[in-house]
């Protein structure tokens, strides 16, 4: 039987099926000579694989050993949330992505008993079953693996009830991020946060930065981005001629000498060809609207749809990243140019975030950590890509700031502090 | 799901309809309907034989983690001159690509008791199966 993701289906009550029994007609004799092309996918066992190929015909495999190896890929494939290569998978893929899942010894150990190479010492489906009921049976025996949420600070350390407003507003020097309807302020002297309501209108999944402008504070959700000023409780302005479709979706602010550049995109619009450049006269912002109309597109690299995030700013340029594109790229705002270097995440995994730290480029995936050098001026240049387990922890965070080594991460609910030095070593502290 | 036009050759497609059955009611089913031109009477015979295979090995796995196989009909179509084998199947939700995608976009693991669970429905789903199929 053809196993692997598309032919295993859920149905509405949550339980798994099996459908497509198309080669099982074939399966009479115990092993069979392979001589269908559709056998040459990537769940394919390696006799399998070495069956299909056109110089072994005469090499036989066994059918059903074949699908205990493609039914613990498509495990390890659910399991990890990593896409399968275009290809065959390669031995060493197998074994790292074995070692990152994170389940119990018992059931790794089945796992790698069922993606034994040689059919003949593979175990049976029926061996799979039985002991996967000892193992359901058994939950006391399992290694019991912490969850990478449990790695976090408790929720009401880092979610203390909102805090009417202070009589000391925040000043532009103190960060300001907006996640949900809460403003939150982190102080990088005092390493304080402090939190304020926002009157409603103003939702992003967050946290997104703010821009201050005086001492208002500019942000964006979706397509839409907002004033938020400070009454007697912050309340959130939407700038209709901020709202573009040109810009697509979420936006990332980056101010030089007193012109902010707005990085966003979105393939539901237009694609990201092009960025933004704004003026903003921040005395008379409600009323000068019509200023903000100068839109000024420059050209880039980037492919179409494909979106920016996380800008970061470090001596005179800014660093961005696609998220579901290869390329990186340092843009000058001096002359509008850009420098481009192309880089694929390895096994498929896109980036998830950004930032500066130790005068070099960061970039995370799910399991991978890169190193961009920022200190050349002609191009930019790959220095270190490494695979960490520990990395699935901050996949659905937004770096916050970074100090003195230690990296602040926080989605709108948790904040991680993680160490990560110079050689690109890490270690989740908090 | 939506139907899927046919292609010029051999060609399988898919399509959900509502369909009464006297004991359960109404009834949400999948057609999945296999287009087989000839291109020689061998080729044709191998292909019915193949398809209409699968859907009777399919029907005859009783298994809760087995999508059912409620009926399978094949028809020739002379004036297209085309035979079609038609299965009739239960309707799921959606496959695990689909989920695994969705579960990479907002970042939802697979807890290691769903992982379990995974297992355990499919490798007993295909341990029956593959007895039938040795037994056969």
């Amino acid at each position: 039987m053809d196993v692997k993701p598309a032919n295993i289906f859920l149905d509405f009550q949550g339980s798994y099926k099996v459908a497509d029994f198309d080669t099982y007609f074939e399966k009479k004799a115990t092993v069979r000579p392979a001589n269908s092309e559709k056998d040459a996918n990537p769940y394919s066992s390696p006799q399998q694989r070495l069956a299909n190929s056109a110089f072994n015909r005469k090499v036989a495999y066994d059918p059903f050993k074949s699908d205990v190896y493609a039914l613990a890929l498509t495990a390890l494939v659910y399991g990890s949330l990593l896409s399968p290569p275009s290809g065959l998978w390669k031995t060493e893929a197998i074994d790292r992505t074995l070692e990152a899942l994170q389940c119990c010894r018992s059931l790794r150990h089945l796992l790698r008993d069922m993606l034994i190479p040689d059919d003949g010492t593979r175990i049976s489906m029926e061996l799979v079953h039985s002991r996967l009921n000892s193992i359901q049976d058994n939950p006391n025996e399992r290694q019991k693996i912490p969850s990478p949420n449990s790695l976090l600070p408790p929720k009401s350390a880092l979610n203390p009830p909102l805090q009417p407003l202070p009589s000391n507003p925040p000043t532009p020097s103190v960060l300001a991020f907006v996640a949900g309807r809460v403003l939150h302020f982190f102080d990088s002297e005092t390493k304080a946060w402090t939190n304020s309501l926002v009157n409603p209108g103003i939702n992003p999944i967050g946290p997104v930065r703010c821009l201050w402008v005086g001492t208002d504070l500019l942000c964006s959700e979706g397509t839409e981005v907002y004033l938020v000023q400070r009454a007697e409780v912050w309340e959130a302005l939407k700038l209709p001629y901020l709202q573009t479709y040109r810009m697509g979706h979420g936006l990332w602010w980056f101010e030089s000498d007193s012109t902010v550049f707005a990085f966003g995109g979105d393939d539901k619009t237009c694609g990201l060809k092009t960025c933004e450049q704004l003026k903003i006269d921040s005395e008379n912002l409600q009323h000068g609207y019509e200023q903000m109309e100068g839109w000024r597109y420059v050209e880039n690299q980037m492919e179409e749809g494909r979106a920016y995030f996380n800008p970061c700013e470090f001596r005179g340029k800014v660093y961005l990243c696609g998220r579901f594109s290869s390329l990186i790229e340092a843009f000058h705002p001096d002359t509008l140019s850009f420098l481009t270097l192309d880089f694929r995440f390895p096994e498929h995994t896109y980036p998830c975030c950004s930032f500066l730290h130790h005068h070099q480029l960061v970039i995370l995936s799910r399991h991978y950590l890169v190193q961009i050098d920022t200190h050349s001026d002609g191009e930019l240049a790959l220095l270190a890509c490494r695979q960490h387990p520990q990395l699935s922890v901050m996949c659905n965070m937004a770096p916050v700031v970074t100090k003195e080594g230690t990296v602040y991460f926080s989605n709108r609910k948790e904040l991680c502090a993680v160490n990560i030095d110079e050689s690109g070593e890490l270690e989740v502290v908090s | 799901m939506e139907a899927q036009p046919f292609a010029k050759n051999d060609a399988t497609g898919v399509q959900l309809f509502h369909a009464v059955s006297k004991k359960r009611g109404h009834l949400p089913v999948v057609l999945k309907y296999c287009q087989i031109r000839p291109l020689d009477i061998s080729h044709f015979r191998e292909a019915v034989q193949t398809h209409v295979e699968e859907g009777l090995v399919q029907g005859l796995v009783k298994h809760p983690n087995i999508c059912r196989v409620l009926e399978s009909k094949f028809e020739l179509d002379y004036t297209n001159r085309q035979g079609i084998v038609v299965h009739v199947l239960e309707a799921l939700e959606k496959d695990l690509g689909g989920e695994i995608i969705e579960r990479t976009a907002s970042n939802r693991l697979v807890s290691e008791e769903e992982l379990v669970k995974f297992l355990l429905q499919t490798s007993g789903a295909l341990a029956q199966a593959h007895s039938l199929v040795r037994d056969r």
